[in-house]
């Protein structure tokens, strides 16, 4: 965002000399307009109205079938709030955030640290790391829900095998969440990995010739020098990462359906099954939007958290 | 944190050859067990789409080279796989990618252009807007998107599947800045010599542009490819789902079809793993950025 | 699209033929059904550009059904084949879903004004999709001859395609399931499964047969005792309520009182325990388990029987009832065939549902299927019916058939209680699941009849 900004005040100022002849500008604005049509036709009509939308329907009664059924105020959001569905999915989608974000954010920077070394053949290692990134969603979740069985699982066979208990991954209420939060992790970590790797790059390296000199250790070096600096990536990772665990959909329609004992019913599957299962466009509706005035706040803090100290 | 201080420590030893050398060499065995761990599963998935049905999970369990390898390599199950309606879902799924790249790269581009040289009223409003819409998850916005949908009729049609995907704003945020680092003085040229707007976009901006558009070119490749709620959502007939769903459908029955989900895995996978191979410089970008999208 | 193109001028001379019914015109007219909604009118008109004729006088109807098994595949291949020869001006665009998502994707289709022309409906269903105005009686279109015709079914399945006074969809067949085992395991096992419901096994006798066919090495099962065909829902679990006495809805339609009474309670205990506490049955499932020998009872539709036959000729089987506790239970129930609203041309779909469940299409169904028929004309042009294994389901049906509740809520009900049974399977406690899960659905029936 703070790029944003300052690209946009750049752009001001040559707008300012574009305009200098006046005769064309009138053809400028046309052009401008006609260049910028066929996307924000597309911006308005298929992300900016249905959020007005979304919130139009959420203060209806308003039935997948039928259509709209009456104005009511704001009924769903209040049955939410009284809603033991709701709660558990948004308990569970945000226990699932606090185990996954942190986990994927430090395997990211472990990462990024191991791959920084200009090693001969350190590029292959890059790249497996980041493999899973490239592969679909849905085949992950078809990959895990494989290696995970209890029974079938490759992973319960290598535990066998080096003498562990067989573990219920994917059938035990303690365990599933937590579970795909690892995989998940396997999944993007890669991602993360790449953005603290562009941060640790841009470290100048004198900081930590100086540092040595100094007789500082290397313990005192990477608090010192290198995780303040990595402030901005790591404030990009967490905001990132967070979001999308928030959103988690895929492995939960593909691989538990929210169970077992509703231990991983999540928000965006909640939405999708009261819409498309249950004919419950409003309550959907009013938990997409319960869901986006969660985002804002946790991105605000998060935001405003991470990015207070060193810039450079 | 414990690798962290391992690395550093291995540069203060830099002068001492065996020291260094022991380290790299950790360096090396630590590199390979964590890409042993990111490259099993994906590897185990691509033997198991060689395995007869009936070997399918025989020899999971206990460990033995057989875990590892099929006893009688065999394709039948892309023969299986290609001979059901698997090759039409294949189809619409790069149908979907394809358009999705090209009308991806022409809009997202035009309003980037727009946004970064042409002046108009209300250019940075325009501008702020597509930046906050970075923000709105398309989750959100499912629902209504569905019923807009619906009310135009567009619920199990190609448009349906394919327009809402097309515009993306961080793409566009992302063209504009690499449009902005153009020096002007080459298009001012081209424009002096006659070319109107869409000729200097054209014949200038865009041939100098173009790692940009490779990277925009591979975030809306993977979307689409990888799309899955909103196929789920839009779609309901055979002859409009794409691949994703119908993976999601072999394993959604009774008794899911592995030996399916297996070949259908690793083909779905090929088209992503090979672009990101002969790409790697532009994706690893794309996918950077593409990630503030979510 | 070129297939059916060139079949369509080799077969122009057909469009004006009895056989063809309405005019060539009629194919494209929406909305003509009797009471179609007007809200859905402009959607379905929208929709029916895309699969207007091909060509003169050919017309296109999508049929959707529910198969993941191999034999119901080739039995509406089969039927599919015989129609279209005979009515060479329709052609069939047949789609094929998976239990688990067929209804959410007819559900959004039919919001959206689209969908199949011909769709198989779930008995269970039959009652919710009229209700939300979903289907067209087929009684509509059904001359005086279709309805003399009606007598031909068995009683339950006719009773079952009437709701509010009208004949809404037609029955392809009847579904139950008893247990199909593997002859040699049993043997090995010294175990002799009875053969009809006189002498079926009891719960004890059920158990003890399952505990001794369930084999391992160490963690690792080698062989489970028992499974079901189907993901363990209500429609397995219902017919083990039903024998130890107990319900699963009260005659005013509420849950509470009945599907945690004390006797479903303990009935489910008893299913469910077959999975946690005897591990006798597996909760994760893989394809074939039971075709590859790793299970020996196997909870089963009759069109089990037909897949073994042709996918593994070498395996000896055999069918015992379902066991007994205070009395004998089998599920019925099954697929219907009937006419959505939005479709774009119920006259002509109704020929297609009478076709499906004709005395002919009847009969071809079950033969190639293996399912129990809905019509006694089929029994008796069918004699290995009378035989076993097949008799012993034709038997469950006639004298202990049980059914599934009649609910409006019936979605909620499913999507309530398959994951429940697989929370109880691992172990959760069945009374207060089961008080959970009545209090949910109650609760929803209450904002539904708001």
């Amino acid at each position: 965002m703070a790029d944003a900004v300052g690209v946009g005040s750049s752009g001001r100022t040559e707008r300012r000399g574009l305009l200098a002849p006046p005769r064309i500008a009138w053809q400028d604005y046309l052009t401008g307009y006609l260049f910028l049509l066929p996307a924000l036709a597309g911006l308005l009509l298929f992300s900016v109205v249905p959020l007005f939308y979304a919130l139009f329907i959420s203060l209806h009664y308003w039935d997948t079938f039928r259509g709209a059924l009456g104005f009511v105020g704001l009924e769903n959001y209040q049955a939410l709030l009284g809603d033991a569905t709701f709660w558990r999915a948004m308990r569970n989608t945000a226990y699932y955030a606090l185990w996954q974000v942190p986990l994927q954010s430090v395997l990211a920077l472990g990462l990024a640290m191991l791959i920084q070394r200009p090693l001969r053949g350190i590029g292959f290692f890059r790249a497996a790391y980041y493999l899973p990134v490239v592969i679909s969603m849905v085949v992950a979740s078809a990959l895990w829900r494989i290696i995970l069985d209890s029974e079938s699982g490759l992973v319960n066979s290598v535990l066998a095998a080096v003498g562990l208990p067989r573990q219920p991954f994917l059938l035990s209420p303690t365990l599933t969440l937590p579970t795909l939060g690892v995989a998940l992790s396997w999944k993007w970590v890669g991602f993360s990995m790449m953005v603290f790797l562009a941060g640790l790059q841009a470290i100048p390296r004198d900081y930590y010739e100086a540092a040595q000199i100094d007789g500082a250790s290397a313990w005192q070096s990477f608090w010192r020098i290198t995780l303040p600096l990595l402030r901005r990536p790591g404030a990009f990772v967490v905001v990132t990462t967070s979001v999308n665990a928030f959103k988690l959909f895929t492995p939960i329609y593909i691989i538990t359906q929210g169970g077992p004992q509703e231990s991983t019913t999540t928000i965006v599957y909640e939405v999708f099954q009261n819409a498309f299962r249950w004919n419950k466009l409003d309550v959907a509706a009013a938990m997409g939007f319960a869901l986006l005035l969660v985002l804002l706040l946790l991105t605000a803090v998060q935001l405003r958290w991470l990015r207070g100290g060193v810039e450079y | 944190m414990y690798r962290a201080g391992e690395l550093a420590q291995t540069r203060t030893q830099a002068g001492h050859d065996f020291g260094r050398q022991a380290g790299v060499a950790a360096h090396y065995a630590l590199l390979t067990v964590v890409a042993v761990l990111f490259l099993a599963p994906l590897v185990w998935l691509c033997v198991s789409s060689l395995r007869p049905t009936q070997e399918i999970f025989r020899y999971v369990s206990p460990l033995s080279w057989r875990t590892f390898w099929p006893e009688v390599p065999t394709l039948e199950g892309f023969t299986r796989l290609m001979s059901g309606s698997f090759p039409r879902a294949m189809l619409n799924s790069a149908i979907l990618a394809i358009a999705t790249v090209i009308g991806g790269v022409a809009a997202n581009a035009l309003a980037a252009y727009a946004f970064a040289r042409i002046g108009f009223p209300g250019r940075d409003l325009l501008f702020g807007l597509f930046l906050v819409t970075i923000m709105i998850p398309f989750e959100v916005t499912l629902i209504p998107l569905f019923v807009i949908m619906k009310s135009l009729g567009w619920v199990d049609t190609y448009q349906g599947l394919i327009l809402p995907g097309i515009v993306n704003p961080f793409a566009v945020f992302l063209l504009r800045q690499f449009f902005l680092e153009i020096p002007k003085d080459v298009e001012d040229a081209s424009r002096i010599d006659g070319c109107s707007r869409l000729g200097t976009f054209w014949r200038v901006v865009l041939p100098m542009s173009i790692p940009a558009l490779i990277t925009v070119a591979l975030i809306s490749f993977q979307a689409g490819w990888d799309a899955f709620l909103w196929p789920l959502v839009v779609t309901n007939s055979e002859a409009l789902r794409v691949a994703q769903v119908a993976v999601a459908m072999l394993i959604g029955g009774d008794a899911a079809k592995w030996d399916q989900v297996f070949v259908a895995s690793v083909v779905l996978a090929l088209p992503s793993l090979v672009l990101f191979l002969s790409f790697q410089r532009f994706y690893v970008r794309s996918g950077a950025l593409s990630g503030l999208k979510g | 699209m070129l297939i059916s193109r060139r079949r369509a001028i080799v077969l122009l001379a057909g469009v004006g033929a009895a056989a063809c019914g309405p005019s060539a015109a009629a194919p494209t007219t929406t909305g003509t059904a009797p009471g179609s909604s007007p809200t859905s009118a402009p959607a379905a008109a929208g929709s029916s550009a895309k699969s207007a004729p091909t060509a003169a006088g050919s017309t296109t109807l999508s049929y959707w059904y529910v198969a993941e098994d191999k034999p119901l595949i080739d039995g509406v291949s089969a039927l599919v084949a015989s129609f279209e020869a005979a009515n060479p001006d329709i052609k069939l665009q047949v789609e094929v879903f998976p239990f688990a998502q067929y209804f959410q994707k007819l559900t959004t289709a039919w919001a959206a004004g689209t969908g199949p022309d011909v769709a198989w409906i779930d008995v269970t269903v039959v009652a919710p999709y009229v209700e939300q105005g979903s289907i067209v009686p087929v009684e509509d279109y059904m001359s005086d001859a279709d309805k003399k015709d009606l007598d031909d079914f068995y009683s339950a399945p006719r009773a079952d395609m009437t709701y509010k006074g009208k004949v809404q969809t037609i029955a392809l067949h009847q579904s139950t399931e008893n247990i199909v085992y593997h002859q040699d395991l049993v043997e090995a096992a010294g175990i002799t499964p009875p053969k009809s419901f006189e002498g079926s096994w009891t719960w004890e006798q059920f158990l003890d047969a399952a505990r001794r066919l369930t084999k391992r090495s160490g963690d690792v099962t080698d062989t489970w005792g028992f499974a079901t065909h189907y993901t363990p829902s209500m429609y397995s679990a219902q017919p083990f309520v039903a024998q130890h006495g107990g319900t699963v809805i009260n005659p005013d339609g509420t849950f509470s009182g009945a599907l945690n009474s004390p006797a479903t309670v303990e009935a489910m205990s008893f299913y469910v325990g077959l999975f946690s506490k005897d591990k006798v049955a597996p909760v994760e499932r893989i394809p074939d388990m039971f075709q590859n020998k790793k299970v020996a009872l196997y909870m089963a539709n009759p069109f089990v029987l037909r897949d073994i036959q042709a996918r593994f000729p070498n395996l000896k089987i055999g069918v015992t009832p379902t066991p007994k506790d205070k009395t004998n239970a089998v599920q019925s129930g099954g697929y219907h065939i009937g006419i959505p609203k939005t479709g774009k041309n119920p006259e002509l779909a109704s020929k297609v549902v009478k076709w499906f469940t004709s005395v002919d299409g009847a009969k071809t169904w079950i033969d190639k299927t293996g399912y129990m028929p809905a019509r006694k004309s089929t029994r008796a042009a069918l004699p290995w019916l009378n035989d076993a294994p097949w008799s012993t389901f034709m038997e469950g049906l006639e004298k202990f058939a049980i059914t599934r509740p009649q609910t409006v809520v019936y979605q909620r009900y499913d999507d309530t209680m398959t994951p429940a049974i697989k929370d109880m399977q691992l172990g959760k406690d069945v009374k207060s699941t089961l008080d959970e899960a009545a209090a949910k659905l109650d609760a929803e029936l209450k904002k539904v009849t708001r």
